[in-house]
């Protein structure tokens, strides 16, 4: 193992790479949350109407919704793989501090999936009708919110990592914390569908996401503690 | 200050033996002031001027509703009490306020529910309470979930007092932002659960009727802890000799 | 009473058909948390003395 004393710089862009490089190893990872991402949006003109106008009303939230479905799907692999081959009670033993490093974990799972999601969300927007003038919301509000939804499930994804098939429990877990997320992100969406102002829902997902920030990781280090030293 | 009084508190021995003296009055207080309040209520007080006599489901609604977030809190306090001091009785308090507090909150909104049919025409309305109280019901279901799912007893009660208090610190966020999106979709009207100035008459069994639930909560409460006791502690010796005396041998 | 006689207090100018189920509901609630506890009681004694008599038994022996 490395001889140096390594910064928490260091460790903390050693292990985004690191999770990055195994995250497209296996291609499945980034791709399947995009795939379930299309598939579930698809489903509600199939499942309710085609009819444009009652899309477009719905797209808003369709398009976020799928986005935070997604995201919980695509949760469970955080800490799971790391989990199973024992890299997790490494990262437990390591010197620096586990927040940091809960941090890295979490910002890798972002670029892995939810940079992925908003990407995708403008295609599904306009297969839904959402208005054009509601796009840069969309996007904005995402680019918030997806980052914020990463962190909050961290710590159920942390809480679960040892409970036998604990997927379920984890989005149940996670989806009453996930609600001031969707909120103010559709929120947003709808603002600019109706014209209005909407940098105040944007502002409140900024200041929720700058507490997640720096909340979540102290969390997710304490359930970790908790879960595996037991 | 004698601190052998708190050292003694987080005895589950002495907790036990304490509580089986007093459980007796404390459960005969709540049913009384229940019965007393939910009979003044349902029986003797007037109808609203507005809504009639379906305005009654309200000696049921508050209380557990009341409840139903008091629970909560206390348990956010069991569970730093668990985490910070470590002391077993306080995991114990969080593990049976868990499903008390949940069967309230779904009484809440049950209540809350056909109390809506009479008065807003449907079986639902997704105002800023109820749908606050729904996600709290969430939350409960959380925690108890946890709790089932992991193994080992000391890692499920930590585990549960950080879900806890993740809950606690996320509700204020939660009831703000459904208040608020409450306000964009529905506009200033009069939300079911609002009180307008009650009288007197309505007052009263309202305010007896909620000591009554509280005192039911904490007599089942104590209920709870003292069987949870003894299903932990069952190897030690002063249960074994509590129910070898039971079975008089 | 405010209310005359027993039918018209099930009746409750038609508002019973809310109210007594409800509170229906709410006694239910009361009771399973009297109940629960008491059924898990009755559990757990079961268990101990079971495991006494197992420890007498192979003690005996």
């Amino acid at each position: 193992m490395s001889e140096g004393h390594l910064r928490g710089r260091q460790v903390f862009f050693s292990i985004i790479k690191r999770d990055l490089m195994l995250a497209f190893r296996t291609p499945g990872q980034v791709v399947n949350p995009v795939a379930f991402y299309l598939m579930v949006a698809s489903l509600f003109p199939l499942g309710i109407a085609p009819d444009k106008a009652l899309l477009s009303q719905l797209a808003g939230g369709i398009v976020w919704i799928g986005a935070l479905l997604a995201v919980l799907l695509s949760l469970d692999s955080l800490f799971r793989s790391d989990q199973e081959d024992g890299s997790l009670d490494q990262l437990l033993l390591s010197p620096h501090p586990l927040p940091l490093l809960a941090l890295a974990k979490v910002a890798a799972h972002w670029l892995a999936t939810g940079l992925a999601l908003i990407l995708t969300a403008p295609l599904l927007a306009l297969m839904l009708h959402l208005p054009t003038q509601a796009f840069p919301a969309l996007m904005l509000s995402l680019l918030l919110g997806t980052p914020l939804m990463s962190l909050v499930g961290g710590i159920g994804a942390a809480l679960t990592v040892r409970v036998q098939r604990g997927g379920v429990l984890l989005t149940l877990l996670s989806l009453p914390l996930y609600v001031p997320v969707l909120i103010f992100g559709t929120g947003a969406v709808q603002s600019a569908v109706d014209g209005m102002e909407y940098t105040g829902h944007l502002l409140w997902l900024g200041a929720l996401l700058m507490t997640g920030l720096c909340l979540a990781p102290l969390a997710i280090a304490a359930s970790l503690r908790v879960v595996v030293d037991g | 200050m004698n601190w052998t009084f708190f050292h003694k508190l987080g005895s589950p021995k002495w907790f036990y033996h304490l509580s089986g003296k007093w459980l007796p009055w404390l459960g005969t207080l709540a049913a009384l002031s229940m019965i007393a309040g939910l009979v003044w209520g349902l029986l003797f007080a007037p109808p609203d001027y507005l809504q009639g006599n379906s305005y009654r489901i309200i000696f049921l609604h508050v209380p557990t509703a009341f409840l139903a977030s008091a629970v909560y809190l206390m348990m956010a306090g069991a569970a730093v009490v668990t985490l910070v001091w470590k002391v077993k009785l306080a995991d114990v308090a969080l593990q049976c306020m868990a499903p008390i507090g949940s069967s309230f909150c779904l009484l809440a909104l049950i209540t809350g529910a056909i109390w809506g049919k009479p008065t807003w025409g449907t079986w639902w309305v997704w105002d800023a309470r109820l749908t606050s109280m729904l996600i709290l019901l969430f939350l409960y279901f959380g925690v108890i979930a946890l709790r089932g799912a992991i193994r080992s007893a000391t890692t499920a009660a930590k585990a549960c007092a950080v879900l806890t208090l993740v809950g606690v610190v996320n509700i204020p966020i939660i009831k703000f932002s459904v208040e608020w999106w409450n306000t964009l979709h529905q506009g200033a009207t009069l939300t079911l659960t609002e009180k307008p100035a009650m009288a007197v008459q309505m007052l009263w069994p309202l305010l007896i009727s909620i000591l009554g639930f509280y005192l039911f909560f904490g007599a089942v409460l104590v209920l709870r802890m003292r069987i949870e006791i003894l299903n932990r502690e069952r190897r030690t010796r002063w249960v074994q000799k509590l129910v070898a005396d039971e079975m008089g041998v | 009473m405010y209310f005359q006689d027993v039918s018209s207090l099930l009746h409750m100018d038609g508002h019973g058909l809310y109210v007594w189920p409800t509170y229906g509901i709410g006694l239910l609630i009361i009771a399973y948390n009297v109940l629960a506890p008491l059924r898990h009681r009755k559990q757990v004694i079961s268990q101990i003395k079971r495991q006494i008599q197992d420890v007498r038994r192979r003690g005996v022996e």
